[in-house]
């Protein structure tokens, strides 16, 4: 069992656990959204950053993403430096930017993972000032209802589709596999 | 010419293309297409390059059209941070679109500041 220090504090956890998982467990905030137990880590929404530092003498420390650093012996961590803070809190920014500002209406509001990231990451108030882009959903099968406008591009979906539930796939190829990421965001259109 | 040297001057060596422009040409504008080019090429697999090169656009568009605002340099300079910071986005498109952006605001920030006071391109 190696032995992380997250904060200072000393903690064992299980091999071949990854960061995330650590905070996790350790009721540590650490906010993320792609991550998911069963399905595992991508690496795509950068919300899980955190700060690893090289060795003692290291005071300043890179941005990492807990959900793909693999728990090393004697490995440092800081969740709540600054700068990752400040970077976590970035992210929900960003995401927010095409998002919907109409928590009060939205059928998720009060039991939404976005809602809660959002007020632990502290972000309120945003800068962007063009508009917001807007899609069509598509179907994707009897298990899934997909509300595109409101993506936040977790890939959860597509995870699901394509390695756990190849049963309940749709049916026609063409839809066999959610393309909600395409067309890239320079691509999308803006109304 | 080498890797290094380019990476100093704050660009990357790419391939090896060189763009001479002359004193005429607007630094601004320049760089919003280079920046439009950039936010058009982004995968979208992670959020800070997605969401923050298409808003990086947004600001700069604002600026070269005589729209900006005193405060949309200090959000330049955040998005520099943030979106061009290497291990702060899956890949290096990210970092490699910011740092153009970032030696045209050190080396050309008068030009940046004249568009928003005058509040129109000075080029043309
Ligand atoms: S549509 Fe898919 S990728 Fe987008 S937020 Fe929902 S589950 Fe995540
Ligand atoms: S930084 Fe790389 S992986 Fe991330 S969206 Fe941009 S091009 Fe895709
Ligand atoms: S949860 Fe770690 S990058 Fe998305």
């Amino acid at each position: 069992m190696p032995t992380i220090f997250i904060d200072g504090q000393e903690l064992q956890v299980k091999d071949g656990d990854n960061i995330l998982e650590v905070c996790l467990n350790a009721g540590l905030n650490l906010p993320y959204f792609c991550w998911h137990p069963a399905m595992g880590s991508v690496g795509s929404c950068r919300q899980c950053a955190l700060l690893q530092y090289q060795n003692e003498e290291d005071t300043e420390g890179r941005i990492v993403m807990g959900c793909m650093t693999a728990v090393t012996e004697g490995a440092r961590f800081s969740v709540s430096a600054e700068k990752a803070a400040e970077f976590r809190s970035a992210v929900v920014e960003s995401l927010m930017l095409n998002h919907p500002h109409d928590c009060p209406v939205c059928a998720e509001g009060g039991e939404c993972h976005l809602q809660d990231m959002t007020v632990m990451v502290g972000h309120r108030d945003r800068r962007y000032t063009g508009t917001k882009n807007t899609f069509r959903n598509q179907y994707l099968g009897p298990l899934i209802h997909h509300e595109m406008n409101r993506c936040i591009t977790c890939y959860r979906c597509e995870r699901y589709l394509s390695r756990l539930r190849r049963r309940h796939r749709p049916r026609r190829p063409s839809i066999a596999r959610p393309t909600v990421f395409w067309p890239p965001a320079g691509r999308r259109t803006r109304k | 010419m080498d890797y290094n040297v380019i990476g100093k001057a704050g660009s990357r060596m790419g391939t090896g293309t060189m763009i001479i422009l002359d004193d005429q040409t607007c630094p601004v504008g320049m760089v919003l297409n280079l920046i439009r080019f950039f936010a058009h090429e982004s995968c979208g697999f992670c959020t800070p390059c997605r969401e923050g090169l298409p808003w990086t656009h947004q600001v700069l568009l604002d600026i070269e059209q005589g729209r900006g605002q005193p405060e949309d340099l200090e959000t330049l300079a955040y998005q520099i941070k943030y979106i061009g910071t290497m291990g702060n986005t899956h890949c290096a498109l990210a970092p490699g679109a910011m740092e153009p952006l970032q030696s045209a605001l050190k080396y050309f920030y008068y030009d940046f500041k004249q568009h928003i006071t005058g509040g129109r391109c000075p080029y043309h």
